[in-house]
């Protein structure tokens, strides 16, 4: 049994394949935080490659996803903390009046196959909800999504109030109707195109790069 | 659970050839012919435009439609003659078909319908005078004068939306009218005096004085209904995506900006709730969907889609944002349905074959051309039901040549060429993309639909789809690329544009305004865009089927 087999299993979106050879790899003796780093958290990335490349699209992440899924909830018991560290924590989420909430869940799943941890807030996410999970996980990172024209403007809010509420806190978003030059107008510390590029965005802002 | 009745198969008896046909309720008569394995010519491929297609009925004759009345006399639908393509047939029949049909042609006059016709549905009263009805859609504006008396179509005129330069699609429009006053009365300025040049010009070219025009009728989507009031439809833009109105009294058109035109009733027809307008009550109004025994399901393929279940016991409709792939917009070679457009794509031993609007030279791919194209590219192998194209070096041998030739890859991006050289035309894997996110949306929102009604694409007798590309859409295409359920193959027409039949029928028939009003009522708007079982089937609708 190899790491690889995990890695391609993940690839191909076979989740019952991919936690039954996490699990062999337990049982042989190997180390949760080793399969995480070097078998799922490698997976997810090239999955995030060829997602960029256009090459998958979101039904094979998704099953991508579901892979990891079914192999973090065999690691997660066994994650002890002092051996792992998460590469960050972010707080996700739709803003207020925007009810689209997949693309915002490619980026959360992209992130955690990343090795973050994420609160996911779900969709029509007020600022004030934005906030108290802030204050609630200690998180330095949010991301905010908007699929709508119509919406832009409720973004625009968002990130001022959790600006306000700490100025050193990194915002980015993304979404169909954004563009880097709104993002700027805004006072966003970034902007990523797809959940790909959410994830090297993510780790240029909490400095982990 | 609702049952709906499924009806006994109709007979159609064929006079002259001594041949019965069983077809199921809402069948075409031309798609029963041609099962039968008769051939009869269309030469606008079902569009109801060109008359090729014309047969008698001594029994069961349907009331004639606008296109039939368009084309036939008074004489000859008194006699039964109707167009196949557009006859949809709710009872048995027995037809002849002319061994040679002759090309009608045009009648200057167009009737809407003809009271004297066998079998016609009794319609009510009509008014009298002159109407305007008009179709106000995101993109085209499509306008009709009618002699109200006669029910005659006087004449059509239609022109791009001029809010268009505002934004391509609602969302934008709600965005910019949100502005302030000024917007919002610049997007009703603008679609006013557009409106109000058409309805001169339409009047001039019919001899109608203006001052002889006395109603307006107006269908549109939600959106539209708004900018057209002059009330800023904001609340339509965020969640959870709700009208200010559903209905509005009739008002004088001098109220928003008509000036000629000013003591024109306008009567805008309901919507029913959300994003689902009176351009949908105004298409079940003119297809007669809500008073069938037979269930249908019926297809707006706009940048809004909407689908309608309908049936004498159902009535149920929801809307999703499908973006405008279908329309060839956000498409790399993408262009409305306009002169030279691709409008159909095939293979014919494994060579490429295209069709443009008016055969002209290909100037881009409209909405059903890329639909037909993603579909061949399916059916040959080319992309995989992921929608991932091949990589050209990994082909396989049995794609035919001329085929494996057009597909490249430069820049790491795959493309399929259509027409080579000179500003190509491809198709990208973005846009493929583009049209597994579309088509995801409406098959996502058809299949909530028929759960929600507790019923299998089985028991829909009929699928009616509506839309920029009218008939030049083939059902095998929507097939293939799962936009439809496959359980209703075999019953799927092509319907045109079927917000300005209805808006026709509320504008002459005072009895079908009131009509509106209760379908518009009766209508369950389904919310789907929360709802979490929604976005898991929009995620698993854009895998394509495996091709047979």
């Amino acid at each position: 049994m190899e790491l690889a087999d995990i890695t391609r299993s993940l690839i191909d979106g076979d989740a019952p394949g991919t936690a039954a050879l996490t699990q062999q790899a337990l049982d042989a003796g190997l180390a949760a935080h080793t399969v995480l780093n070097e078998a799922l958290i490698p997976g997810m990335t090239q999955v995030g490659d060829l997602f960029e490349k256009n090459e998958y699209f979101v039904p094979e992440l998704l099953l991508a996803a579901r892979a990891m899924y079914a192999a973090l909830d065999l690691l997660r018991p066994k994650l002890t903390e002092g051996d792992y560290e998460p590469a960050g924590k972010a707080v996700i989420g739709t803003v207020q009046g925007d009810l689209h909430d997949i693309g915002k869940k490619l980026v959360g799943i992209m992130l955690e196959g990343n090795g973050f941890a994420v609160v996911d807030l779900g969709a029509d996410v007020s600022p004030e909800r934005f906030m108290e999970a802030v204050r609630e996980s200690g998180a330095k990172l949010v991301g905010l999504s908007a699929l709508l024209t119509t919406t832009l403007p409720s973004m625009e809010k968002t990130v001022q109030a959790l600006k306000e509420l700490d100025p050193s806190l990194k915002v980015m978003v993304g979404g169909a109707p954004v563009t880097q030059a709104f993002a700027d107008s805004i006072g966003a510390d970034g902007y990523g195109r797809d959940a790909s590029a959410a994830v090297t965005l993510a780790r240029r802002l909490l400095g982990n790069a | 659970m609702p049952e709906e009745a499924k009806p006994q198969p109709l007979r159609v008896a064929i006079d002259g050839l001594d041949l019965e046909v069983q077809v199921a309720a809402r069948t075409s008569l031309l798609d029963a012919l041609r099962s039968a394995g008769i051939a009869v010519d269309s030469e606008c491929g079902g569009r109801g435009t060109c008359g090729e297609c014309r047969v008698r009925f001594f029994d069961g004759a349907p009331p004639p439609t606008v296109e039939d009345a368009a084309l036939l006399s008074p004489d000859d639908l008194a006699a039964g003659w109707r167009l196949a393509c557009l006859t949809f047939l709710a009872a048995d029949c027995r037809v002849a078909i002319p061994q040679r049909v002759a090309r009608a042609r045009r009648a200057r006059i167009r009737i809407l319908t003809e009271a004297a016709a066998p079998a016609a549905r009794a319609e009510g009263q009509r008014r009298t005078g002159y109407g305007i009805a008009v179709d106000v859609g995101t993109t085209t504006v499509v306008c009709y004068l009618m002699d109200l008396a006669r029910a005659l179509q006087l004449g059509v005129d239609s022109f791009a939306n001029p809010q268009s330069a505002f934004g391509p699609d609602v969302v934008a429009r709600i965005a910019y009218a949100h502005r302030g006053p000024p917007e919002l009365r610049e997007l009703q300025r603008r679609l006013v005096s557009h409106l109000e040049k058409s309805f001169a010009s339409l009047c001039r070219s019919a001899g109608v004085p203006p001052d002889a025009v006395s109603i307006v009728a107006a269908a549109g989507n939600m959106t539209m209904m708004h900018l057209l009031r002059g009330v800023d439809p904001w609340p339509l833009g965020v969640a959870p995506y709700e009208p200010v109105f559903m209905q509005l009294p009739p008002f004088p058109a001098g109220e928003i900006g008509f000036k000629r035109f000013a003591r024109c009733d306008l009567q805008v027809l309901p919507g029913v709730g959300g994003h689902v307008g009176s351009d949908i009550v105004a298409g079940v109004l003119g297809l007669d969907l809500a008073r069938q025994p037979g269930l249908s399901l019926f297809i707006d393929l706009g940048t809004n889609g909407e689908v309608v279940l309908a049936s004498k016991r159902i009535l149920a409709g929801a809307s999703c944002a499908a973006g405008p792939a279908f329309e060839g917009v956000h498409i790399s070679s993408g262009m409305p349905a306009l002169p030279g457009a691709i409008e159909r794509v095939d293979d014919e031993d494994g060579r490429l074959q295209l069709e443009t609007i008016d055969s002209l030279r290909p100037a881009g791919l409209c909405g059903s051309g890329l639909i037909d194209a993603v579909a061949l590219l399916l059916r040959r192998g080319l992309i995989l039901p992921s929608g991932r194209f091949l990589a050209p070096s990994k082909a396989p041998d049995m794609i035919p040549d001329d085929l494996l030739h057009r597909l490249r890859e430069d820049g790491g991006e795959r493309r399929f060429l259509l027409v080579e050289g000179n500003g190509d035309i491809a198709i990208t894997q973005q846009d493929i993309r583009e049209v597994q996110l579309a088509k995801a949306a409406v098959r996502a929102t058809i299949d909530l639909l028929l759960r929600e009604s507790d019923l299998q694409a089985e028991a829909i007798d009929a699928v009616f789809v509506a839309g920029g590309f009218g008939s030049s859409l083939r059902s095998e295409s929507i097939l293939a690329l799962g936009i439809v359920p496959e359980g209703v193959r075999g019953r799927i027409h092509a319907a045109g544009n079927t917000a300005g039949l209805g808006a026709k029928l509320a504008l002459v028939y005072p009895g079908r305004m009131r009509e509106a009003h209760r379908l518009a009522r009766r209508m369950r708007h389904v919310e789907l865009v929360s709802r979490e079982d929604f976005r898991q089937a929009f995620a698993e609708s854009m895998t394509f089927p495996a091709p047979a």
